[in-house]
């Protein structure tokens, strides 16, 4: 400890100190140009049918608190901080996966089906909700009915095809001997 | 609504159908028709994907006395071409973002890593798939087979298909600059490319993870 410099840091110190607020100077950047972004589109809406100020923004203003994680409520503009969070939900889901299936020892075996079904399930959440902004706002409850009904006519399809096979698989007669 | 509406209709004569709500459901913003018109898309898309999941169901014990998932399937493989599909949906999502910045540089940067590692995968998935049929189980060797050929190479070619339109897209942003019909654009393939991602999850799940283990 001899060759503590007088501010009392070690010099390796320093250099991480340097490097971390240049790699913070890269976010900051970015950070602000996601901003710049999202004002200017506040200024110029770049659809044709841009809506007026006035009751209608009140109106909005009140329903639109169930926004995506992530995605700006004003300018409808993703940001970064929601795709690196559904970035890394959704590797540590997959991970997960990948460990209840090769691990035969920590998990009940008979349940382990199910529980990769929970685990794509609660994955596929992740990214409609992180990735593809799926929402029950006023201006998505569209998308989100039409995800509800796609799900009820996978589930419908998917049921019904195992149930009528199986069920065909067991009334099946024998092969006949030749 | 309940606070504008109470002020001018104390009494919810016209039940919520005040002026100022007429005045919301006008012609809504041309992107969020297109939005909504292309997850109609991606439904009937991925429900089209749900009867190759029922057939391969049905079929995943048909192997017809040849190699059955567990003796086929690498998960080293399978987990890298996963890491792989996650990788290229963030860095779609970060073209997205680059592109609201107006940043040429960055969008394009983003969509051309969004390709690539769409291409890392597609390379991976037939250095896959030429092995299986080189060890004699390609997709005439059992129903098992055909079904699984059928449902992976479906999404296979969704990929590829996603891979030209993000070139697609860079040359279009390249020439025609962040337009609005151009960055509708970019959204379609962005919600296309999440979906496909979504889809793997439950090629991976359902075929890979739990053929391995059967």
């Amino acid at each position: 400890m001899t060759d503590t410099p007088p501010d009392g840091k070690r010099p390796w110190q320093n250099v991480w100190r340097s490097r971390i607020r240049t790699s913070l100077s890269y976010v900051d950047g970015l950070m602000r140009s996601v901003a710049l972004a999202t004002r200017r589109h506040d200024g110029v809406e770049d659809d044709a049918h841009g809506r007026a100020p006035g009751p209608a923004a009140a109106l909005d203003a009140g329903g639109a608190n169930d926004h995506a994680p992530g995605l700006d409520p004003v300018a409808h503009r993703a940001s970064l901080i929601g795709y690196v969070t559904g970035l890394g939900l959704a590797a540590l889901l997959t991970a997960i996966s990948f460990w209840v299936a090769l691990d035969r020892e920590t998990f009940w075996q008979p349940g382990v089906a199910v529980g990769l079904c929970v685990l794509a399930a609660a994955q596929m959440g992740i990214h409609l909700v992180f990735f593809l902004h799926l929402t029950t706002g006023p201006d998505n409850v569209n998308n989100a009915l039409a995800v509800a009904f796609g799900v009820l006519i996978i589930v419908l399809f998917g049921a019904g095809t195992l149930w009528i096979m199986s069920n065909l698989d067991t009334m099946m007669l024998p092969p006949v001997p030749r | 609504m309940s606070s504008v509406g109470a002020a001018e209709d104390p009494h919810h004569l016209a039940h919520g159908h005040t002026a100022a709500a007429r005045d919301e459901g006008g012609i809504a913003p041309k992107r969020i028709v297109v939005s909504y018109g292309f997850w109609l898309f991606l439904v009937s898309d991925i429900i089209m994907f749900s009867a190759f999941f029922a057939a391969y169901a049905v079929l995943v014990q048909a192997t017809a006395g040849g190699p059955a998932g567990r003796d086929l399937f690498k998960l080293k493989m399978v987990a890298i071409e996963t890491a792989l599909l996650l990788a290229s949906s963030f860095t779609c999502g970060l073209a997205v973002i680059a592109a609201s910045a107006r940043d040429m540089d960055w969008t394009q940067r983003a969509l051309g890593a969004t390709g690539l590692l769409g291409a890392a995968f597609l390379g991976l998935e037939a250095y896959e798939f030429s092995g299986l049929i080189r060890e004699g189980a390609g997709p005439q060797r059992s129903a098992f087979l055909s079904a699984f050929f059928a449902l992976v190479g479906c999404h296979g070619l969704h990929v590829s298909a996603g891979v030209l339109w993000c070139g697609t897209m860079m040359a279009q942003i390249w020439t025609k600059g962040f337009r609005a019909d151009i960055l509708r654009r970019l959204l379609c393939f962005g919600l296309f490319w999440h979906a496909l991602d979504i889809i793997w999850i439950g090629v991976f799940t359902i075929v890979y993870l739990m053929g391995a283990r059967s």
